[in-house]
């Protein structure tokens, strides 16, 4: 009998372990972590079932909750469609689209990541985006061979921050709102090393300055390798050849210079915390503990760091126009919401997508998101959005962002040429010796261009 | 055994029309389980809809193989085979019913269990990875109970000499099922997967191509980051493998003094070993960071700011220092090694003049060499894989997003970002797999070299 029983439990346990196996695919909802159920929508009209779509994004806690409430009211709103939430952790983003796309199981719609976008839009893997009112501007159009594959949700670009009160206190002139003023590289560097201060209250310009102990930096810069393309083409150069994107051209004397000056902030001039070793995210914290008078940022910080901590705290901050290396230019670029190819309900998904972006203008109110279409940067009459209290004060942002953008604004690498991935982390590495001064921007850079090259190529 | 056998002969007699309770049912339900079967060769040798609808979805690499490597014709072949199954199951009930009640034949019986077990489990790998959703899951899971009972039955009606031990060799093998059937969906089929998909061209999001050995190839190549990290990966093992051992010997010796305290030191030297990886990396960049611990030391003597994690002769031995920290495991197995150590020898030897050096050299060390072996096998298979302060260190994967210097880039690293993050599954599993060949070779070389350094006191493993 107890080996009977014992036999039980065997087939028990080979049941338990197969229907373990089994539960996943079909059900709905598999999206990993929705704690928040939508509501039971209305019965569909001619009791058709409802066509069910995924939609899957990231965020923090307070993103996913307004998203969900956006799918919420769409589902109230469209009792034919039933909207799943799928959030995923941002620094996942890739790794799970990879894995989904190998098991061919994609959500119907979601965010994109910027690099991931020229190759599957390449594959087929993104449906082409279609409009029936204005087309979006170019500088945030995603193109592959001569053609518009798919558009960031809106527009940002890389913007310099300022603490009024740091200037002011220092007794610095501001900086300028217009590309006319614009600083040259050297009169940057100059500001920023009237802006560093050690602990015992000198300057950079101080033959005794500290630099092991130091207060303030005059400048900080967010260690995203992508950004570095700025310089690059502020200075004359670039990453990659405007009329063949397989042709790397980051090892340019032009590029090069550009890149040895940014290292030289630090190794030279000692007027920003060495790159890297700062954390990414939070230039909030560094503005509101002194520790910098000036940052190059994406333009999202205005509405997810900078404004909130000028409401919160009073940061007294503003924004100017870049320092010139030569040329007058910004990057801009921006992740998407995409139909994934392959939905069982296209058009279901299709009408979601647009319900969505139309209800996503809160994210230009709240100073996060600029628009997508080029007329709200060249017509005045249509800057209202720029208006909000989220924004800094107009009469500096019309002139430092607003005809930046109009004007100026260069899309980033990854809006047109592929493999970006793999080679801004080959990049990375590459340059982690200029940073620490064992090797120079142009040394590395002609070492590893060989690698770059088979990278992009490949 | 003989004296068993003879104790249990009478006992087969009583238990006969039991297990023949079991039997004849058993063979009922194989014949009828025979019927399904045919019913649903017919449908899916037929039904081309069926087929459409039963393709895989849901595995990376069988997928593959269904789209790309899987002959076309294929499909009909298993339903010809289910015919075959089901002919044979027919043959097995009637047989069943037959002899269920003939001790005699019981040997036969679980003759036939056994292929049985052998045809339903591939069925159940098969239709586990090629049919869309596990829809045919329920076809083996059915048909596996059976199998069971038939083993079990024919176990119990079986009177040959042996009879006890065969039983109990079958309800083991009967009780090791599930455990084989999970170390094959998660182990062997994986393990065997990941070379598959190393022969593959396989770029997300574009279609694979068969490709044979190039991966493998290019990852020997010049000018590939492949033998660089692999190069980075060793010099940290190594580090993280002695440094261990050495701190771990020293910290054990002390500890197993008489020492106040001892149960609170022991406590805290194990505590970093229970804490979440993820939190102690935090905690050692900051040590590390600009404005660390150890940068402020410096500083307050006049010194230069290191920056631990971003000098590239400083990382490794950084990021090695925290699996040395980490090792209270190592610790605690080396602590009961040395208690372990006889006194008798330690004794005799101090009579006969050898100082604690000696004695530590010449008998703690040699009677602790298998626990030493054991710490270093698992240290170093652990440390080879060393992935997370990579990614903590660097920023997550994001690829780009922070500086990373190449002293970080671990083999286990770039097989995560070449696999995962770029979407490159082909050179992913090559370097997976190049990782999984290493790990065995230097794991060889331990066992090899051992055989010179190992004295194991009772005599050894045969």
């Amino acid at each position: 009998m107890k080996k009977f029983l014992a036999l039980l439990m065997a087939v028990v346990l080979i049941i338990g372990l197969v229907a373990a196996c089994t539960a996943t695919p079909d059900t709905p909802g598999a999206g990993p972590g929705v704690d928040t159920p939508a509501p039971a929508p209305e019965p569909p009209p001619e009791g058709e079932e409802p066509a069910t779509i995924t939609y899957m994004f990231w965020g923090d806690e307070a993103e996913v909750e307004n998203v969900t409430n956006l799918i919420n009211e769409f589902n109230a709103l469209h009792p034919h469609i039933i909207v799943e939430p799928w959030p995923v952790d941002r620094a996942e983003i890739a790794a799970v689209l990879t894995t989904l796309a190998a098991a061919g199981e994609l959500p119907d719609t979601g965010f994109m990541t910027e690099p991931l976008t020229i190759p599957w839009a390449q594959a087929g893997f993104i449906e082409a985006p279609t409009f029936a009112g204005e087309t979006p501007r170019d500088v945030i159009s995603f193109q592959w061979e001569g053609e518009a594959v798919a558009y960031s949700s809106c527009t940002v670009q890389l913007t310099m921050f300022y603490d009024l009160d740091r200037f002011d206190d220092a007794g610095v002139a501001r900086p300028p709102k217009t590309t006319a003023d614009a600083w040259s590289w050297d009169e940057f560097v100059d500001v920023a090393k009237s802006l560093t201060f050690d602990t015992a209250g000198r300057n950079a310009h101080d033959p005794a300055f500290d630099r092991n102990n130091v207060e303030m930096y005059g400048f900080y810069l967010e260690p995203a390798v992508w950004q570095l393309e700025l310089w690059a083409l502020s200075n004359g150069g670039g990453f990659f050849n405007p009329n063949d994107w397989s042709d790397v051209i980051i090892n340019s004397p032009e590029s090069a210079e550009a890149i040895q000056r940014i290292a030289d902030l630090y190794l030279e001039h000692g007027v920003m915390p060495r790159y890297g070793t700062w954390p990414a995210d939070g230039i909030d914290t560094w503005f509101l503990e002194e520790n910098v008078a000036m940052a190059v940022n994406g333009s999202w910080s205005i509405g997810v760091w900078m404004s909130p901590a000028r409401d919160d705290h009073g940061l007294n901050y503003s924004v100017s126009v870049l320092p010139n290396m030569g040329r007058n230019v910004t990057l801009a670029t921006a992740g998407l919401v995409v139909q994934y190819a392959g939905s069982a309900h296209p058009e279901a998904a299709a009408e979601w997508l647009a319900w969505f972006v139309e209800q996503s203008g809160f994210l230009i109110e709240i100073g996060i998101w600029m628009p997508r279409y080029q007329s709200m940067f060249t017509d005045e009459a249509l800057m209202g959005w720029a208006q909000t209290p989220a924004f800094p004060p107009f009469e500096d942002f019309r002139t430092a962002v607003i005809d930046v953008s109009a004007n100026y604004a260069v899309s980033a690498a990854w809006h047109w040429v592929p493999n970006m991935e793999p080679f801004l982390e080959e990049l990375s590495s590459i340059l982690a010796p200029v940073w620490s001064g064992e090797q120079t921007a142009q040394e590395a850079l002609d070492a590893g261009r060989p690698a770059l090259s088979a990278i992009i190529g490949g | 055994m003989g004296a068993s056998d003879t104790k249990m002969q009478p006992k087969t007699a009583t238990d006969t029309p039991k297990a023949s309770g079991i039997l004849r049912p058993v063979g009922v339900l194989y014949v009828l389980f025979s019927a399904l079967t045919v019913f649903i060769a017919v449908i899916g040798a037929s039904g081309a809809e069926l087929l459409e609808g039963l393709m895989p979805q849901g595995f990376v690499f069988l997928n593959a193989v269904r789209n790309y490597a899987m002959p076309a014709g294929f499909m009909p072949h298993f339903f010809h085979f289910l015919f075959l199954f089901a002919a044979f199951r027919l043959a097995v009930g009637c047989m069943t019913i037959r002899f269920g009640k003939t001790p005699e034949r019981g040997g036969l019986l679980g003759l036939l269990g056994k292929i049985d077990l052998w045809i339903v489990i591939p069925i159940m790998v098969f239709s586990l990875f090629f049919f869309d959703g596990f829809h045919f899951m329920w076809f083996p899971i059915l048909s596996l109970p059976l199998t069971m009972l038939l083993l079990h039955g024919s176990a119990k009606l079986d009177n040959r000499p042996g009879r006890a031990a065969r039983e109990e060799a079958r309800t083991a093998k009967i009780f090791l099922i599930p455990a084989f059937l999970g170390l094959t969906f998660m182990t062997y089929i994986p393990l065997t997967a990941v070379f598959g998909i190393s022969l593959f061209d396989w770029n997300i999001p574009f279609a694979p191509e068969f490709a044979g050995f190039t991966n493998i190839i290019e990852l020997f190549s010049q000018g590939s980051f492949f033998w660089t990290s692999v190069w980075y990966t060793l010099i940290y093992s190594f580090l993280a493998v002695f440094l261990g051992m050495v701190y771990s010997m020293c910290v054990a010796l002390l500890l197993n003094r008489k020492i106040p305290g001892k149960v609170f030191f022991r406590t805290a030297v194990y505590l970093p070993f229970i804490i979440p990886v993820v939190s102690s990396m935090l905690v050692f960049w900051l040590i590390y960071s600009h404005d660390g611990v150890i940068n402020n030391i410096i500083t307050m003597f006049g010194g230069e700011r290191i920056h631990f994690l971003f000098e590239s002769a400083t990382i490794i031995p950084a990021i090695a220092m925290i699996a040395v920290w980490a090792s209270g495991n190592i610790i605690v197995i080396k602590i009961a090694g040395i208690s372990n150590v006889p006194r008798t020898y330690l004794e005799s030897a101090e009579i006969d003049g050898a100082n604690a050096w000696h004695r530590f050299w010449k008998i703690t060390i040699p009677c602790m060499s298998p626990i030493i072996f054991y710490n270093m096998l698992m240290s170093l298979i652990t440390n080879m894989q060393v992935v997370v302060p990579s990614l903590m260190l660097t920023g997550g994967g994001q690829s780009g997003a922070t500086v990373t210097p190449a002293q970080f880039r671990f083999v286990a690293y770039e097989l995560y970002n070449t696999a995962f993050n770029f979407g490159w599954l082909g050179r992913g599993g090559a370097i997976s797999f190049m990782l999984f060949v290493l790990i065995g070779i230097l794991t060889a070389i331990l066992f090899i070299t051992s055989k010179k350094w190992l004295f194991y006191e009772g005599g050894g493993p045969a």
